[in-house]
């Protein structure tokens, strides 16, 4: 009988993989990189702690400025917070899923402390010892009363909470999540190729790395530090993880300054964005204003403007300010000119609110040739949308005549 | 006219009789009862007698008072005999007694989990209690995911989502886990070959899972009539088991009929197909108004089935097989237990325990494949009261026509063995990855196997694992469980897409990878449920094969030079002066070198072609018979290649009978002159990376598998060998059945030559 090894390797070889073995590194690796050993009941692990001052420059915005940014705006976090009650945090891990198998090796996290801004950094040097870090990273978070990550519903945060419930560790990680990958799509997805935090960071914050390393790369770096005990081999690593952290306090300055109206949108479709979420909140008058700008913007395309007219007509329209409304619409109509909506809405603001069934007559005659010429270059019409509207023609055309005569 | 009146005319029938190779008529068996156990919950008694139940049958009875001993236990019984009660009672007790406790019910499919979901509601709705029972799936809903987890009392749930969602999350799963007092397992004998080889594995994680969290569950398992069922409990759930299979269910009057369609064509072995007879029997019992259900072996034959049977009683036969829509199947089922639906088609989909009532007759065209499964359909029609028939049809397949030809082994023998081979190195192997994800190997700890150590040291080597403290612990970016399906063969099959429509693309079938080379290379004419398709594209990267519907004269023949090479011999007997039987390591090299084109008919060779295709290597294991010199030198080369493929035909298709595998999972090759002893050898091997444990148990069965041979061939009516034997003349030569049985012969013979 051959050998259980020579079976084993007779099927799973993988050829890729070199074929010395994996030393193993018992004993505890040193500290560097400003890290010093930690140790409790259940083991040891690498901690460092950073003050950052507040005038450093994350893009266009510095640090400090998370102060006149209070605790957000009320469409980031529903609850009153102050800044020192913020925890920003961001984890590096050995996988992409959410399952067990996943491990968490650096926990990054960052919040304000009188006059700094401070990063501290858990890092787990042996795997073994997961529950000593896990037991004093808990207790370090548990004063913090809302937690700010970039995608951290999903992952980060319930990562921790894995790891938390593998040790059997009590859970009271429930805290109020600001995520601000949602907003983010919510305001860029229209326009930015992905949402991912570095795309966000140099389209909105003006914020380029210099010589960072990528996140994937840094399981295989992790392994590899597992392998050899080097901790200088991830100082990529943790200076990508400190920039996440950093990142995430200028992109919430950021969203927050949008958000409160103190910061005008770089791009149309950020304008857009930005007023239907206020619209969707009740949040009229700005809505309104950024709309307006956006019509009288001028190299603003036209598929933007077309939603700007749209969107600030409805508003008028619930108000029941009809005089802008008309105005609106009016406007809209010449400019878009193979649009029929702003015809139908014409038509309708004519028949029932001023009576006036000549001119609801000529604009609903005017959406059906524009809905005619859109057909015959071959766009899709509706026929739901045809039929309304020469149901519409021919009540008008009754009307009429019965006005006439 | 009913049923019994019906059978009674049928059996009197000369021109179904001279077709009858046997009809063997079961007697009524009448019910046994046993009081409630006395520890019977108050309230569960109430409910049970608001339904009419006053006694329970002495197997529920038993079942219950096991479990609530505390013992693992396997049901053994036969369709329709409350089998359900004897896991819901004892759970629904425990909850009763415990509100915290957790039970966790795994089902082979999710139509088998729904249906059994809305029983045991009824169950719990009946009681008034606060009872919570979730299936658990791939169609649950996100939203209530969490919902479950979190407040479920009995979780339903299949293999794949255990295997894929539940385990390598089980941190959301704490409360289930930290109570788990019961793992219910409907279905047992489902859980064979090299599925459940895999099953035992998820099995081994869910008990280190649940020792993570502090439980031990005890198993409530139910299985259907097979020969081993206590051990194979065992080996699949690697805890003891106690059996219980007093059956006390009743049973009235049962025909089971053996028909055999008569021959047409004498020299080539051919006779009539079984789907004509099998439409003209189940014509006739719908037409009477006997409520039948009709069995075919594949999705096209029961639309063909379908087709002719609704003529008879238009809009009361039904279809039932994969593919319908769940809603559609329920109100199928629905119409078979009110008496609406007088007929229904099915393939082996409705073989497991998904309540359709009692049916009448039942109709099964084609030999199913395993004792078991034919019990397990026969047991379709059957009922508590009231006669009721089954007919068996053969087909032309050498399987088919041993069992019909030989309706005493299949009465006498006691169903077969379900092997299951959990500690196959390939698949231990990945669940030791899955396992080592989910939670770290500690110093000491046994995965199955006594090697565990040997195993997760060498995936440290493969830097899979990383090796600190004395644990091991999972250290690679990829998850897992992903990579490993549960239910195929080989791991990555090839899937057979019929592009003859434009825009409707549509999945034919699959192909395993060793074979793939010989049926689907291209311009293969590949052969599905009777219809013909040419293969225009293999996508060999992507394991996919195009093919398009055609209609031509002739069919192709792949050459596949298969060389099997020993590794290691791990068993070697000489049990007979001229021949020996062997078990061990063997590499399999397939490569496919060129394809004929044969026309029918004649079997004119009328085109060839190349096939460019890489080689196939697997390691397995094997089992081989040994031809003795001094038998071999008694044939000719030619005769003695003759022989031995003749033989090679018939063990492949007749080793499966013994096996309970399905025949692709069973390679066969012979070898005038072996490479190891240069001794004439036939080898049988697993067609799984590892072996599964077939070979194993044919190195057993050695003897009797040659004497089932003999009386096989002997029977078979045809003159020169036919499919249903040795093999048609063409492959085996004139004199090919002649020659195999001499061989046969002369290996049996105990006295040297």
């Amino acid at each position: 009988m051959s050998s259980l090894r020579d079976r084993l390797r007779l099927h799973f070889k993988n050829t890729e993989r070199p074929d010395s073995p994996a030393s193993v590194k018992a004993e505890m690796p040193d500290a560097a990189l400003g890290f010093s050993v930690r140790e409790n009941g259940s083991g040891t692990y690498f901690h460092r702690r950073k003050e950052i001052p507040l005038e450093t420059q994350i893009g266009r915005w510095s640090l400090g400025e998370l102060r006149e940014a209070g605790a957000g705006s009320d469409l980031l976090l529903p609850e009153e917070a102050g800044p020192e009650d913020l925890l920003f945090f961001d984890t590096e891990t050995t996988g992409l899923g959410t399952g067990a198998g996943n491990l968490i090796f650096l926990y990054g996290i960052g919040y304000f402390r009188e006059d700094v801004f401070v990063v501290e950094h858990y890092f787990l040097p042996r795997v073994g010892d997961e529950a000593a870090l896990l037991k004093d990273f808990l207790e370090r978070v548990a004063p913090f009363s809302v937690v700010v990550t970039y995608n951290g519903k999903a992952f980060d945060w319930n990562q921790l909470r894995t790891r938390a419930t593998l040790h059997r560790f009590p859970w009271e990680g429930t805290k109020e999540h600001c995520d601000l990958l949602y907003p983010s799509r919510r305001l860029w997805r229209d326009f930015l190729p992905s949402c991912r935090l570095q795309v966000v960071e140099s389209a909105c914050l003006g914020l380029e790395r210099k010589d960072d390393v990528p996140g994937h790369l840094a399981p295989a770096l992790y392994f590899d530090f597992l392998k050899k005990g080097h901790l200088t081999g991830l100082d990529g690593v943790f200076r990508h993880n400190e920039q996440d952290v950093l990142s995430l306090v200028a992109l919430f300055i950021h969203l927050h300054h949008l958000l409160e109206g103190r910061h005008p949108p770089g791009y149309p479709e950020e304008g857009l964005a930005l007023g239907r979420w206020w619209q969707s909140r009740g949040k009229d008058e700005p809505a309104l204003r950024v709309f307006g700008e956006l019509l009288s913007g001028s190299s603003v395309p036209l598929r933007i403007r077309r939603e700007a007219f749209r969107e600030s007509a409805r508003i008028l329209k619930r108000q029941g300010n009809w005089s802008d409304a008309h105005r609106l619409w009016t406007e809209w109509m010449e400019e878009d000119a193979w649009n029929p909506e702003p015809c139908v809405e014409l038509a309708k603001y004519f028949e029932h609110r001023t009576r006036e069934m000549e001119p609801a007559y000529r604009t609903a005659r005017e959406a059906l040739r524009r809905l005619s010429k859109r057909r015959r270059t071959g766009l899709r019409v509706s026929d739901k949308e045809r039929e309304a509207l020469k149901h519409r023609i021919r009540r008008l055309e009754e009307k009429r005549e019965g006005s006439l005569f | 006219m009913n049923a019994k009146m019906l059978i009674d005319h049928m059996k009197s029938r000369v021109d179904i009789r001279k077709h009858v190779t046997r009809w063997e008529t079961v007697p009524a068996k009448p019910a046994r009862f046993a009081g409630f156990p006395r520890r019977l919950h108050p309230d569960l008694v109430e409910v049970l007698r608001s339904r009419g139940i006053r006694e329970l049958y002495t197997h529920q009875a038993t079942a219950v008072e096991k479990v609530l001993e505390g013992n693992n236990i396997v049901t053994v019984t036969p369709t329709a005999s409350g089998k359900t009660l004897c896991y819901n009672l004892p759970v629904l007790q425990r909850i009763l007694e415990e509100p915290e406790a957790r039970a966790l019910y795994i089902f082979p499919t999710k139509a088998l989990a729904h249906d059994q979901m809305a029983e045991l509601n009824r169950l719990i709705e009946a009681m008034g209690r606060d009872i919570k029972g979730y299936t658990y799936d791939g169609d649950t809903p996100a939203a209530a995911r969490q919902a479950i987890r979190r407040a479920g009392h009995i979780v339903v749930t299949n293999p794949d989502m255990l295997h894929q969602a539940v385990l390598p999350h089980h941190t959301k799963w704490v409360k289930l886990f930290e109570n788990l007092r019961y793992i219910v397992i409907d279905e047992l004998h489902a859980y064979r070959g090299v599925f459940g080889s895999h099953f035992a594995n998820v099995l081994r994680r869910l008990k280190r899972i649940c020792r993570h969290y502090g439980s031990d569950p005890q198993f409530i398992l139910s299985s259907a009539t097979i020969a081993n069922p206590q051990a194979f409990a065992e080996k699949l759930t690697g805890s003891s088991v106690t059996l219980v299979d007093n059956n006390g269910a009743p049973t009235d009057e049962k025909h089971f009929v053996f028909f055999n369609p008569p021959v047409v064509n004498p020299a080539l072995g051919i006779r009539r197909s079984s789907v004509l007879e099998a439409r003209r029997l189940a014509e006739e019992l719908i037409r009477n108004d006997v409520q039948t259900i009709v069995f075919a072996r594949s999705r096209v034959r029961v639309e063909v089935l379908l087709t002719y049977l609704q003529e008879v009683l238009p809009g009361k036969v039904r279809g039932y097989r994969g593919g319908y829509l769940p809603t559609q199947r329920r109100a199928i089922e629905q119409g078979l237990r009110t008496g609406d639906v007088r007929g229904v088609v099915s393939t082996n989909a409705l073989e497991l325990g998904i309540d359709i009532g009692e049916l009448e007759a039942c109709v099964i065209c084609g030999y199913p494949g395993t004792i078991a499964s034919t019990w397990q359909q026969a047991g379709r029609a059957g009922r508590r009261q009231g006669a009721s028939v089954t007919f068996l049809v053969a087909s032309s397949n050498p399987l088919d026509q041993y069992v019909i030809e030989h309706p005493e082994y299949f009465l006498k023998q006691t169903p077969e063995h379900a092997l299951v081979q959990p500690d196959n190195l390939v698949i231990l192997v990945n669940h030791i990855k899955c396992a080592a994800y989910e939670l770290p190997f500690e110093e000491g700890e046994e995965f199955g196997v006594a090697t565990t150590k040997e195993v997760l040291d060498f995936l440290v080597e493969e830097r899979v694992l990383h090796r600190t403290g004395g644990r091991w612990y999972w250290m690679d970016q990829s998850f897992p469980a992903k990579d490993i399906s549960l239910r195929s063969a080989a791991q990555e099959n090839f899937i057979v897409i019929d592009i003859s429509e434009t825009g409707n693309h549509r999945v034919l079938g699959e192909v395993d990878r060793f074979s793939a080379p010989t049926l689907i290379h291209e311009e293969a004419i590949y052969l599905h449920e009777g219809v013909q398709y040419q293969v225009e594209k293999l996508d060999y990267e992507e394991k996919k094969a195009y093919v398009r519907q055609v209609d031509v004269d002739y069919y192709t023949d792949a050459n596949l030079a298969v060389q099997l090479k020993v590794l290691e011999v791990e068993r070697e007997e000489r049990d007979g002066p001229n021949r020996s039987k062997n078990m061990g390591e063997v590499t399999v090299n397939a490569l496919a070198t060129l394809f004929k084109k044969i026309k029918f008919n004649t079997h004119e060779n009328i085109g060839s072609g190349p096939i460019h295709l890489p080689e196939e290597e697997m390691h397995t294991t094997a089992y081989w018979l040994t031809v003795e010199e001094a038998v071999a030198d008694r044939f000719n080369r030619e005769d003695l290649q003759s022989g031995l493929v003749g033989l090679a035909n018939v063990l492949a298709h007749l080793a499966p009978l013994y096996l309970m595998c399905d025949p692709r999972d069973l390679g066969v090759a012979a070898q005038v002159k072996a490479v190891h002893n240069g001794k004439p050898t036939l080898f049988l091997y697993d067609k799984y990376p590892g072996g599964v444990g077939l070979s194993e148990k044919l190195f057993d069965l050695h003897k009797e598998l040659l004497k089932t041979a003999r009386d096989h061939i002997r029977r078979c009516p045809c003159e020169e060998g036919c499919p249903s034997c040795t093999g048609p003349a063409v492959e085996t030569g004139s004199r090919g059945k002649g020659l195999t049985l001499s061989l046969i012969e002369e290996l049996l013979d105990e006295h040297a030559i």
